[in-house]
């Protein structure tokens, strides 16, 4: 790949971001990951090209040449990704058992079965599309698969008319077919296909075709007009629809195609030819059948972590001690121990918290729920604007303001990105304030697959910080003054600035400057900048970014002393940890933030100081980790590749390996302590009478 | 005061409603006074724009107002705090509606707010300074000036080696320029100017008192210096910062070389704060540069934090600001402005607190009432300094026209009305300022006003004989018993037969003075 751009001083993020789906799709072809897991690669390379496609191809002006070259990109792996499946993985499917049957190959039985299916659960779903000459064509919805048929009256006719089905949502994609010793499934574009004719009684069917087309998602709404948000996003779901198409997949004949891109106003280099095995996301869902264990990764289980969820007294051993939890080695049952246990207890007067992408029936949601019953004050930010799953939190949201909680829809005109609850306790010595301060999502399906950190702790300048913090969300407050947490967008680039300006005045020959940094994305350009001045001035680099980086290192005169390296795992790195050396007195924190503009200019960010002494070694150890992997470790070029790292003699180090391993070791050491502990029967507190509201 | 819920602690809420912003402060307080600061939360207004243009409260304004602290109310809730100590200040004292406003906070947010004046917020600025350089600096050594320039009024206290000796209310402020034409944004020479000669008139006339050469202390209060103090001196963990006037004077000057919209995104200000900064500096400035100090103390408390002092204080009992201390100091600085004779002044007051406490069954009044008296003996004779005929009615005027540190209006209204009555015709229903006070202001107007005649009395000579007395009750009578050593009272007897009237009227006994000793003593 050479692009023009990278003779710039920066890399173009979407073309990085594109190099990182690279990455992705090379786990996705890694031989030492079972068939299985390789799958699930595949269709996560598709759906983050759907969502780069929607959102961030949509900002590209059409007339700038990187929209081309997003295209030939992006298209090269796509098509790349295809032919690995096809020739690759299906074949090592098939011969673990499991195969796509065509409908040429049904046998009587499989017909029946699939045609009692079609008639009384598809078919009643299905809404045929006339493509009329004269008529506008129809709307397709996003991301949903259609299925094109040529229709003839049955009298040989000369004009060729179309028409197109969408496939249900509501329908799996792939059908389990019975059949002996194999798990056999037809996809239901096939189903559809195969039956056509029900639907176009007293008409010919031609030739067929799939299609699917990607629209543009970006869209702003008038914030000010409405104060009811939720409505507002409901509207804005609905609308989708309406954006350009910026994608077109097919798998049809080439009038048909033609059609189409005259249909949806598309140029030919916007279309993918697909060849059979349109959108892989849904058949990578094939990776999730019970069973198969032999070609699938062994299932990790987050480790509990005793000292949480065991402990009689919660609130006595965060007054102790902060408790660091490291998602998914460690379990997310240590949040819902601290969440429930604030419900439960009657001396909790409030809990503040904000939602971003809660998972479906969220346990979280529940403690909330309850904790309302139990006539505590409960607060919950819900954002609405995370993308894609907007419907999903309105739901929840409604639940939880039917319970009588106060549900607040964000902040206008900023993302509310940190994650954050607070627990306010009152307690004979007066009010305590607990905090969960996190980089990941109050959800507990991502808690299994990404790896976030997690804080718990009761320090007062901290959580006086918080509950600042909490009334700039809601609008109670304007941004005051914080001790120790850092927010966006009120001066959190500003403090990483002055961060790294202190490691470049601090820098010696003989005492080097470092920087450790672990993040997502790095785009910020007044970062970038400040980071390259701090390697002219001899302080050391290092690093961590999964995704997107735009910052070019190791140029002679540029960034000499900057290293970056990538890790692709079957974990997403999600943790935003910063180390600075500051001559000796190190600091580290702890963010919600990626280094990117949006991060520190558009969004409620926090970031936070890591201050028990243990904690920070724990976690200046833990980014060390990270630049010692040699399996699934790439290092980012000067001139914008990655290369995996080469091992050469040295013994294999795999991270997240690593932590796993270390996790249950953690486990059972806390285990150990626990029983050990004397444990001797205590008089009950009196229970408080509650507090009149 | 018990509070079984809470045990321990107190928590209360210090909500202060000022000209450009609504502040909220919740805390614990108790112990050894010292304050836990759970929330701190603020939301600009701009009830400025409308009181000083319109002298009223405009219904946005209004409503605004109300909406922020019903937030405010709810972040309240979550704690269960019963205490809430709700002020406003400058914008909505002036303001012509501020019942109503007062009315519709009540009504609609559950908040009782009170109005603070002048007086008061000088009395809670001395808790909070005190605090804050509490063994630090020691005040009793300085002559020192503490200044607060607010959004919409600027407030003033002079000490003099600990003593509180004027303070000042002045209706200016940072949003509220000495000529509002100065406000026509942009020309920031003319606003300087403007500044710099109304502050001159304004140290002119208080330097008849106060020789400002003599300042060598110069404290300063308020949110914007405390903005300053984080900006320059950011990592002091003491309860106050020492800026030198040089650091200061280059920060003004690099605050004026921006625009508000600049201001307000280099320091993550709302635009409110960012727009009156500057005005703000350059008041401080000017006031800095009348004195002789050449550094500024920036306590990091405010008047809210004056607030949960008091409560601590109320709560624990522990060091108790000496707050009736500088309000005698300032009663006798007026009595000193108007060549009170000071030893009479003293011994009537003396006199008028011994019989006070000794008729503490009788009258059934409280600490307040009895600093009101000892302030009344300090100044009833104050007219004189314009003439000796009436000169009742002249201390009335000069009373009620004077700042006194640490009164509020009201207290002044009474004070006034006790010199008034301390000789001649007792009160009467044409009295209008008399028949203006409150019913029960008027109660201790007589009350306290029977007392001074009577002290009055005792030292009709102004040679102060009588410094001590019994008080002798019977069933129809008091007496006044006084050593044989006071010499020939005679004609103090006389005095008291004139003057005793009214107290024999208050109390439903006459009272007479007699020498030896008292019969049960």
């Amino acid at each position: 790949m050479t692009d023009t751009v990278l003779q710039e001083r920066y890399f173009d993020r979407e073309l990085s971001w594109i190099r990182f789906n690279a990455r992705v799709l090379a786990e996705a072809m890694d031989l030492s990951n079972p068939p299985l897991e390789r799958l699930k690669f595949l269709g996560i390379v598709s759906s983050n090209f759907d969502e780069f496609f929607m959102v961030r191809v949509a900002t590209i002006p059409e007339t700038a040449p990187l929209f081309s070259e997003v295209y030939r990109q992006a298209f090269s792996l796509l098509r790349k990704q295809q032919t690995y499946f096809r020739e690759v993985l299906v074949p090592e499917l098939e011969t673990a058992g499991i195969a796509r049957v065509f409908p040429q190959a049904l046998n009587e039985r499989q017909q029946l079965y699939l045609k009692n299916l079609f008639l009384n659960e598809i078919l009643p779903l299905l809404t045929p599309l006339a493509v009329h000459e004269k008529r506008p064509f129809p709307n397709l919805v996003n991301l949903s698969l259609y299925r094109i048929f040529e229709v003839l009256e049955s009298a040989g006719q000369d004009a060729v008319r179309y028409a197109l089905v969408e496939i249900p949502k509501q329908c799996p994609r792939m059908i389990a077919l019975p059949s002996e010793s194999v798990h056999a499934f037809i996809l239901i574009e096939d189903v559809i296909g195969f039956f056509a004719q029900e639907l176009f009684r007293g008409f010919m069917i031609g030739r067929q075709g799939t299609l699917r087309v990607t629209r543009g998602a970006e869209f702003t709404i008038d914030e000010e007009k409405d104060e009811d948000f939720a409505n507002l996003m409901s509207e804005a779901l609905r609308t989708r629809r309406e954006s350009p198409v910026l994608r077109l997949e097919v798998d049809a004949p080439d009038d048909m195609t033609d059609r189409l891109k005259e249909g949806v106003g598309i140029e030919d280099h916007q279309i993918f030819r697909g060849e059979g095995w349109p959108d892989l996301k849904g058949i990578s869902q094939l990776a999730f059948q019970p069973g198969f264990e032999a070609i699938k990764r062994p299932e990790w289980v987050p480790q509990p972590v005793p000292e949480m969820t065991e402990s009689g007294d919660i609130w006595g051993l965060l007054k102790e001690k902060d408790v660091l939890v490291h998602y998914p080695y460690d379990a997310f049952s240590s949040f819902l121990r601290f969440i429930s246990a604030a419900a439960e207890d009657p001396d909790v007067l409030a809990i503040k918290q904000t939602l971003y992408r809660t998972g479906h029936h969220s346990p979280v949601i529940d403690a909330l729920e309850k904790a309302v019953e139990k006539g505590k004050q409960v607060t919950v930010l819900v954002e609405l604007k995370a993308r894609f799953d907007e419907e999903h939190n309105i739901e929840e949201a409604r639940r939880l303001e039917r319970a009588g909680a106060t549900v607040l829809y964000g902040v206008v005109g900023l993302k509310t990105h940190s994650k954050v609850c607070l627990v306010v306790r009152r307690e004979p010595s007066g009010i305590k304030r607990y905090l969960h301060l996190g980089t990941g999502n109050y959800n507990e399906k991502t808690a299994r697959i990404y790896s976030d950190l997690n804080l718990f702790t009761s320090r007062d300048d901290l959580a006086a910080d918080v509950s600042s913090y909490f009334n700039l969300m809601t609008g109670f407050s304007s941004p005051g003054h914080f001790a120790k947490l850092d927010v966006a967008p009120y001066g959190l680039r500003r403090k990483l600035l002055r961060l790294i300006l202190r490691e470049s005045a601090q820098t010696t020959p003989e005492r080097p400057g470092l920087i450790i940094a672990k993040m997502n994305s790095l785009v910020d350009k007044e970062i970038i900048e400040a980071l390259y001045r701090a390697s002219q001035k001899g302080v050391r680099v290092k690093l961590n970014v999964r995704g997107i980086c735009c910052l070019r290192p190791g140029v002679r005169g540029l960034s000499d002393n900057i290293e970056v390296v990538s890790i692709v795992d079957m974990f997403l790195e999600h943790s935003r940890i910063f180390y600075f050396s500051n001559a000796g007195e190190e600091e580290v924190y702890v963010s919600s933030a990626d280094w990117m503009p949006r991060n520190f200019d558009r969004r409620l960010e926090l970031m936070f100081p890591i201050e028990d002494g243990k904690i920070k070694k724990e976690l200046t150890r833990l980014l060390g980790l990270y630049f010692k992997d040699n399996v699934k470790a790439w290092t980012l070029l000067p001139e914008g590749e990655y290369r995996k790292k080469e091992r050469g003699d040295e013994k294999k180090f795999r991270v997240q390996e690593f932590l796993c391993q270390k996790a249950i070791e953690n486990a059972a050491l806390q285990n150990k302590q626990l029983s050990l502990e004397l444990k001797p029967q205590k008089p009950k507190r009196p229970v408080s009478k509650t507090m009149p509201s | 005061m018990s509070d079984p819920e809470i045990p321990t602690k107190h928590i209360a809420a210090v909500i202060d409603i000022g000209t450009i912003a609504i502040r909220m402060v919740i805390a614990e307080v108790g112990g050894k006074n010292e304050i836990r600061y759970l929330e701190q939360l603020q939301k600009p207004v701009r009830f400025g724009k409308d009181v000083f243009k319109t002298g009223r409260l405009g219904s946005i304004a209004m409503r605004q107002g109300v909406n922020i602290l019903r937030d405010f109310k709810s972040v309240i809730d979550a704690y269960g705090i019963k205490r809430i100590h709700a002020i406003a200040t400058s914008a909505v004292r002036e303001a012509q509606n501020r019942d109503n406003f007062i009315d519709q906070i009540y009504v609609r947010a559950g908040i009782e707010v009170e109005i603070l004046d002048g007086s008061e917020e000088n009395r809670l600025q001395l808790v909070a300074v005190e605090h804050a350089l509490e063994g630090r600096i020691d005040l009793e050594k300085k002559n020192c000036l503490i200044v607060e320039v607010g959004s919409g009024s600027t407030e003033m206290i002079f000490m003099d080696q600990g003593q509180v000796s004027v303070t000042r209310t002045l209706p200016i402020g940072s949003v509220r320029l000495p000529e509002q034409g100065a406000a026509a944004r942009g020309d920031e020479d003319f606003i300087q100017r403007v500044l710099k000669k109304s502050i001159r008139d304004i140290t002119k006339n208080v330097a008849r008192e106060v020789p400002m050469e003599r300042i060598d202390t110069f404290i300063a209060l308020g949110g914007d210096m405390r903005f300053v103090s984080q900006q320059l001196l950011p990592d002091t963990a003491d309860r106050f910062t020492i800026l030198e006037r040089k650091e200061f004077v280059g920060f003004v000057g690099r605050v004026g070389k921006m625009t508000p919209e600049e201001i307000a995104t280099q320091y993550s200000l709302d635009y409110g704060h960012a727009e009156s900064l500057y005005p703000a500096l350059l008041f401080y400035l000017n006031f800095l540069n009348t004195t002789e100090a050449e550094e500024i103390i920036i306590p990091k408390l405010s008047i809210r934090d004056g607030l949960l002092l008091e409560m601590a204080q109320v709560v624990s009992g522990y060091k108790r600001t000496d707050v009736s201390r500088q309000v005698l100091n300032s009663a006798h600085h007026l009595g000193t402005k108007y060549m009170y004779d000071k030893g009479h002044a003293v011994c009537v007051a003396s006199l008028a607190l011994k019989l006070f406490d000794s008729l503490a069954k009788d009258h059934g009044m409280g600490p307040r009432e009895r600093l009101l008296l000892e302030v009344s003996g300090i100044l009833h004779d104050i007219g004189t300094y314009i003439s000796s005929s009436g000169h009742h009615k002249h201390s009335f005027y000069l009373v009620d026209a004077s700042e006194i540190f640490g009164l509020r209006q009201t207290d002044k209204n009474i004070i006034a009305n006790v010199v008034r009555y301390h000789r001649r015709v007792p009160p009467r229903e044409t009295h209008v300022p008399y028949m203006s006070l409150a019913k029960s202001d008027r109660a201790i107007v007589s009350k306290l006003a029977s007392i001074l005649r009577v002290a009055d009395a005792l030292d009709t000579a102004h040679q102060q004989k009588i410094r001590s007395f019994t008080l002798e009750r019977s069933e129809d009578a008091y007496a006044l018993w006084v050593s044989k050593d006071s010499g020939d009272i005679s004609l103090e007897r006389e005095s008291l037969r004139r003057k005793g009237d009214m107290f024999a009227d208050v109390f439903g006994a006459p009272i007479d003075l007699k020498q030896g000793v008292p019969p049960a003593a």
